[in-house]
């Protein structure tokens, strides 16, 4: 319903019609993920379609519902729908996004080069990033500290066995 | 050993000397409780050999002091910077975490930490004088019942969605399918696993939680550069200990909102595998029924941070009603106790009130001491704690999202799970930013496969039934409940409306 009552501001001449198009990428992924995990289910005994069928149908269904209601809305110009190839150009120079890539990146180097100094790294690379540059080596040294605290409380203290790298296998004497 | 009076106020002064482990163990809980992935069960697994070497009694107060205090712990991160510790706190941030950023933590986690304690502290002392009767609820609770339980939790969906309802309902069963993930549970045919071994048990919580909760919200931040706007900022530096004692007055103003949500978590509590997760989203759905300004919740309303730490704290002394009177752990760490116990060769069940009536009540005396000491050493700190989110977003997303990555694969270590609480991170990125509830989609994954679960047994039994939900007269009278609460906020609302007009 909001964000019917949003046009309101809509049909007025200044005010810009609210753009739906990221309002589609939960219900579209929701519904292929549904048609996906059927497709796992269709030769499977009851007790493991039953509920996929409860749940799934009843998906569906709101979805539908939330297709037609954009697409009435679209067509009463309301709403409009366009997807700005531009504003993906803008989007990919965002700290945001940089941030979001060198947290991923994160995730592939920890199992390569080991926690301690992957979460150095990560953490100096990000802060000195998301402040402009400045101030790097007071970030070195928090980086530092803070990876530091987390291979006391996660690897020390509780033997949780996060990837080793080159600084577990000098704290350990393992090199 | 006669059972009376003097022997209750024998076993409290009892307890209260054992105060060098229980603090020491409140502290330890407290930690592991607010970092994601570690919980007191795992904690106390990687200690146990510690408490093989303590007394018997030792060892216990040892154990319950940590449980009951993790469970406290859970809920600070998740008011100050919304990440769930676990997911008995994962209703905690819905009104918690909007205090947080009105500049209002310190007074959150005051009123988190009181209604935890007088929570916890209410439903050990029912415990104690209540236990036999009370260890006959997971009697009454078969798999029909239990599925209206997780219909009644199920249907906060709908609350959450409150302001679009497409949108939440979208949310919310989005959620229930990926729940659905992983092998069914009678003949574990693999389902919408997409090919990862890593999905057959389905899908972990941990990484869902964090995901959806924690890493969506460092990336969200990093807009802003700070968790409040700068109003929010410099109330929460002019904030003194007044706003400490505010959090206080709130709650007790609100003793019989404390009580009957932490009942609700007691209850739940008893039946065996139920857990926090289910009772915090089922007290704060009742709460929000049955409050007069059921709009404010999910905007820093008061009510709604009281009734699931209430409610996940009523739980701990229900998981340990059973294992204590029936020899029946409710829930891992109960299990765990259970193991020492045998180790010591300290019985379980009816034989222990008979043989050891002093370790038998001794629990549960241990668990209402820890919760007098937690409000004496945990309550203080809520204006030093409430500092964290003064923190710059430069510094903090990164540690979040860094930790919570650690924390998601703690439980399996997976690093598939890392990998798994960041994708989950996206799609509650996404999802914020084109107006979802991430809470709508977590319920969903959380209570999912419960429901599912249950369902699935009763069907099983009744030979795919469907008219097997509605057999039992307590099922029915739950159902029963189950419409009233969904009809009744409506049907309030149109009263309230006539009765202004």
């Amino acid at each position: 319903m909001s964000d019917l009552n949003t046009n309101v501001d809509a049909g007025q001449p200044d005010q810009p019609k609210k753009n739906v198009a990221g309002e589609f990428i939960i219900p579209v992924l929701s519904v292929i993920f549904t048609l996906y995990y059927v497709l796992t289910i269709v030769d499977s005994p009851w007790t493991a379609q039953v509920n996929a069928f409860l749940v799934g149908s009843v998906l569906l269904f709101v979805a539908i519902i939330f297709f037609i209601r954009k697409t009435l809305a679209l067509l009463r110009h309301e709403v409009q729908f366009h997807i700005e190839f531009s504003a993906f150009s803008q989007a990919i120079k965002t700290p945001q996004t940089a941030f979001i890539v060198v947290s991923l990146l994160y995730l592939v180097f920890v199992d390569i080069l080991g926690f301690t100094l992957t979460t150095i790294i990560f953490f100096w690379v990000s802060m000195t990033m998301l402040d402009n540059g400045k101030r790097p080596v007071m970030k070195a040294v928090i980086s530092i500290i803070m990876a530091l605290i987390g291979y006391v409380v996660f690897i020390a203290m509780f033997e949780t066995r996060l990837p080793k790298g080159i600084i577990e296998h000098l704290i350990s004497g393992n090199v | 050993m006669e059972v009376n009076t003097s022997f209750f106020i024998d076993l409290f002064i009892h307890q209260l000397e054992l105060w060098w482990v229980v603090i020491p163990s409140i502290f330890l809980g407290l930690i592991v409780g607010a970092i994601p992935g570690f919980s007191a069960a795992n904690t106390i697994i990687v200690l146990l050999p510690f408490t093989f070497l303590m007394d018997v009694e030792v060892g216990l107060v040892f154990m319950i002091a940590l449980y009951c205090s993790s469970r406290l712990g859970a809920g600070i991160p998740a008011i100050l910077v919304n990440i769930p510790g676990t997911a008995g706190a994962a209703a905690t941030p819905l009104d918690g975490y909007p205090m947080a950023k009105q500049g209002l933590g310190q007074r959150a986690l005051s009123i988190s930490f009181v209604s935890s304690i007088i929570g916890g502290l209410l439903t050990t002392a029912i415990a104690l004088l209540t236990m036999p009767w009370l260890a006959r609820v997971g009697f009454y609770m078969h798999s029909v019942e239990m599925v209206v339980v997780m219909l009644f939790g199920i249907s906060l969906i709908a609350s959450v969605a409150a302001k679009d309802t497409i949108k939440g309902l979208i949310a919310g069963f989005f959620g229930l399918m990926i729940g659905s993930i992983g092998a069914d549970h009678v003949y574990a045919t693999p389902r919408g696993t997409m090919g990862f071994l890593e999905l057959y048990d389905g899908v972990p919580l941990i990484p869902a939680l964090v995901g959806l909760f924690a890493i969506s919200e460092a990336f969200m931040v990093i807009e802003t550069g700070s968790f409040m706007s700068k109003d929010s900022v410099s109330t929460i530096q002019n904030a003194n200990w007044s706003e400490t004692i505010k959090g206080v007055r709130i709650t007790l103003n609100r003793w019989w909102h404390v009580t009957w949500t932490s009942l609700i978590g007691l209850v739940i509590g008893v039946i065996p595998g139920a857990g926090a997760a289910i009772a915090s989203f089922v007290a704060y759905q009742q709460s929000r029924t049955f409050s007069k300004t059921p709009e404010a919740y999910g905007t820093g309303h008061v009510e709604g941070l009281i009734a699931p730490e209430a409610a996940n704290n009523g739980v701990t002394a229900g998981t340990l009603i059973p294992l204590m009177v029936l020899g029946i752990p409710g829930g891992a760490t109960a299990a765990i106790m259970m193991v020492v116990m045998q180790y010591q060769g300290v019985p379980t069940g009816p034989r222990l009130f008979m043989e050891r009536p002093d370790l038998g009540y001794g629990v549960f005396m241990a668990m209402f001491v820890s919760y007098l000491l937690m409000a004496l050493t945990i309550l203080p700190m809520s204006r030093y704690m409430s500092r964290v989110t003064l923190v710059s977003t430069i510094y903090m997303s990164p540690i979040i999202i860094a930790f919570t990555l650690v924390g998601s694969f703690v439980p399996r270590e997976y690093l598939f799970d890392m990998y798994l609480a960041f994708g989950f991170g996206i799609i509650g990125y996404i999802a914020r930013k084109t107006g979802y509830h991430v809470a709508a989609i977590l319920i969903g994954v959380i209570l999912g496969p419960l429901l599912e679960q249950y369902m699935l047994r009763a069907l099983k039994m009744s030979d795919g039934d469907p008219l097997v939900l509605f057999s039992s007269s307590l099922g029915n009278t739950l159902w029963l409940i189950l419409v009233l609460t969904l009809v009744l906020p409506t049907f309030l609302k149109k009263k309230r409306q006539r009765s202004k007009a």
